[in-house]
């Protein structure tokens, strides 16, 4: 597969994260093989990929709770920490905020002793009650978190990712299994974090999800990068092809010649379907054009029409050949 | 140190609102101390021993003697006042009885008097002695004044030190509860790693000494509340002697026993994966400990068992804790037991921190 080594800006002011070369190898598994990017500070950045893709240990090295392959060429440097280093792991804590899969707090313990247990941690950090106001959380402040639901502890993550008011946010699949309606809520929640000048890098299997945060998103799959850029970059780099589907009244329309809608300025292909045509184009206006006017021609009514944009999704089939959630 | 003492409030509290801790610790002491301590401690079909002196030796005294003597529940002994009283101290009888002079002829006037001995120790023994003896003089009344109640019962009550199948289990039983509210310890560590709490916790400044230390600090605070609730009932509800100054001797055992098995419970949350295989281990552990040990009876055990015996802290925490509250020892008497529990406790404690795991 091609290996798109993603451009690593120099190292500035402007910048909150950089990996070079990062490896991580599992007993008889190279989860991450050879990752490098950087992140700018308040941007939103996305890891993009399948399970098992190595998105999560990524950021887990990042968030110094995984160790790296030892190797001289790789950089992991947090807010100008060096990560590698273990001793330097402790100041690091203190100033990022995570989030991670599993719901990860003491279910024996309510939600505001959670979230008092990790405050009392850091060496400063922001009022218990301001953030379970900021999440909706009032009415569960005493419940066990074990009680919650799915949507409910998603919320308390967050909270409690904020506690030591964090520069840099680490959220791990933050929307996996919530319903639509929690998962619109967690998006808000990721916006205002960025509003409030601080970098999120998020991990996600779901397109849309990245379509709709991210400034920019890295896509891996088997443990390395295979694009990265903003989704519209991508979308127009590896994705440029827009599809028309025209359905027709009545069957006037097959005589139509199949190759006289092919050859129309801007196609690349036609697909035949029950009541119509796929036309697969380059120019979504000028195909456009070209398909109503020969339909007038040939005096056959057009009964409905629509278009399709490339998403990230079809980014993602035309670099790995395969389905995201597979 | 506030950060510490943060986490060990946390961790008490999570360990008062775990359920099935409590219920395996205590519950099954305070059973067993139930189920020893009243059903097993006197054997109801034994004729009560009872002692009997006639200071009267009247007719009417006479009498009562022969009645007493023929009641098969009661098996009487006569004999000089004094020299029965001993006897009941040293535990020959249930109870003593003493018709005294004036007996017969009080019968007339409602003012018999007689002095019944019983060992307050003995719950079970005195109720029975005070409702079979009473039972009796009733009788007599109701045949010589007719229904009137004309003789009374002086009860006297006498402290027994003899060891009863209950001063003996009481020290085990607090040995077994300090066992099993400590042993599981791992067992929720092992939940934590599973759940990714321990994860959480590793992204943020707490080190793995201030997390084992709460929880370490939390069990041994658990542990004496326990060990006050078990002697609180061993004293109220079954009369074990229970000495104020035996209490710092019991405490000091308390503590470092509960160390030796909260490490031992967190080699098994270090060296086993999953949740419900820690609490079959831990439960393996614990019950043929809790035998071997010696906390229903003291063990002597055939040869080839005695180094496996020697080792078990639980067997040096039973040891320690009957010396103090049968024999009276103090600290320094039971030192090698101390010293065996605190050095197995360091060598397993020092073994988890070296192979502590936040994530599996």
């Amino acid at each position: 597969m091609l290996q798109v080594q993603a451009p690593v800006e120099p190292h500035t002011q402007y910048t909150a994260i950089e990996i070079r070369n990062l490896h991580c190898t599992y007993p008889g598994k190279k989860a991450v093989d050879g990752v490098s990017f950087a992140v700018l500070k308040g941007e939103i950045f996305g890891i993009l990929g399948p399970n098992g893709a190595g998105k999560s240990t990524t950021l887990e090295i990042i968030e110094g709770l995984r160790t790296p392959d030892a190797r001289p060429d790789t950089t992991v440097s947090v807010d100008g920490l060096d990560v590698k280093d273990r001793r330097q792991r402790d100041e690091l804590h203190h100033r990022i905020g995570l989030q991670l899969q599993t719901s990860a707090l003491f279910e024996e313990l309510s939600v505001r002793e959670n979230l008092e247990m990790l405050a009392s941690l850091y060496r400063r950090s922001k009022p218990v009650e301001g953030l379970l106001k900021e999440f909706n959380l009032e009415d569960k402040a005493k419940s066990r978190i074990g009680t919650l639901s799915g949507g409910q502890q998603q919320r308390v993550a967050l909270a409690a990712a904020l506690l030591n008011d964090p520069q840099i946010v680490f959220l791990d699949e933050p929307t996996t299994a919530l319903d639509p309606q929690a998962r619109r809520n967690v998006w808000d929640s990721i916006r205002a974090l960025q509003q409030a000048g601080k970098t999120v890098i998020l991990t996600t299997h779901y397109m849309e999800e990245a379509e709709a945060l991210c400034d920019r998103v890295a896509i891996m799959d088997t443990g390395r990068i295979v694009a990265l850029g903003t989704p519209a970059q991508l979308i127009r780099q590896y994705a440029s092809e827009q599809t028309i589907t025209a359905n027709f009244a009545s069957p006037v329309y097959r005589n139509i010649p199949a190759n006289e809608l092919a050859n129309l300025p801007a196609v690349t292909r036609t697909v035949p379907t029950a009541n119509g045509y796929i036309l697969h184009t380059t120019n979504l206006a000028e195909a456009m054009n070209g398909l109503l006017h020969t339909a007038e021609q040939y005096g056959a009514a057009v009964a409905e029409i629509s278009t399709h944009s490339p998403t990230l999704e079809d980014v993602f089939i035309n670099l790995t050949g395969k389905m995201l959630r597979d | 140190m506030k950060v510490f003492l943060k986490m060990v409030r946390l961790q008490f509290k999570m360990l008062l609102r775990n359920r099935a801790l409590m219920i395996s610790s205590l519950g099954l002491a305070v059973v067993s101390m139930l189920i020893f301590g009243f059903l097993f401690s006197n054997d109801t079909n034994q004729p009560l021993a009872v002692g009997l002196t006639d200071l009267d030796k009247s007719p009417a005294s006479a009498q009562v003697t022969a009645a007493l003597e023929k009641n098969q529940a009661i098996k009487v002994t006569t004999g000089d006042q004094a020299a029965l009283v001993n006897d009941l101290k040293q535990g020959q009888y249930s109870a003593v009885v003493v018709l005294e002079p004036g007996f017969g002829s009080g019968l007339a006037t409602a003012n018999a008097h007689v002095q019944l001995y019983v060992d307050n120790t003995d719950i079970v023994g005195a109720a029975r002695s005070r409702g079979t003896i009473g039972a009796i003089f009733d009788e007599v009344s109701k045949q010589s004044a007719g229904f009137k109640d004309v003789i009374t019962v002086d009860e006297q009550q006498v402290t027994v030190r003899q060891q009863r199948q209950i001063d003996v289990l009481t020290p085990g039983m607090l040995g077994m509860t300090i066992m099993f509210a400590n042993m599981f310890v791992g067992v929720a560590l092992i939940g934590w790693r599973e759940r990714g709490t321990l994860k959480r916790l590793s992204a943020t400044p707490l080190k793995a000494w201030q997390l084992i230390g709460a929880q370490i600090v939390s069990q041994l605070a658990l542990s004496l509340v326990q060990a006050a609730l078990i002697l609180v009932i061993a004293a109220t509800v079954f009369n074990v002697q229970v000495e104020t100054g035996w209490l710092p001797a019991l405490g000091v055992l308390v503590l470092v026993g509960a160390f030796s098995i909260v490490s031992l419970g967190y080699v098994i949350g270090n060296f086993v994966e999953k949740q419900q295989a820690a609490q079959s281990t831990a439960t393996l552990i614990s019950l043929p400990m809790m035998f071997l040990g010696g906390s229903y009876f003291v063990v002597d055990p055939p040869t080839f068992l005695k180094p496996v015996v020697e080792i078990l802290p639980l067997t040096h925490l039973n040891r320690a804790l009957r010396q103090v509250m049968l024999n009276d020892a103090g600290l320094s008497s039971v030192l090698p037991d101390l010293g065996i529990m605190a050095a197995f406790g360091a060598v397993l404690l020092a073994l988890s921190l070296r192979t502590f795991k936040w994530s599996r």
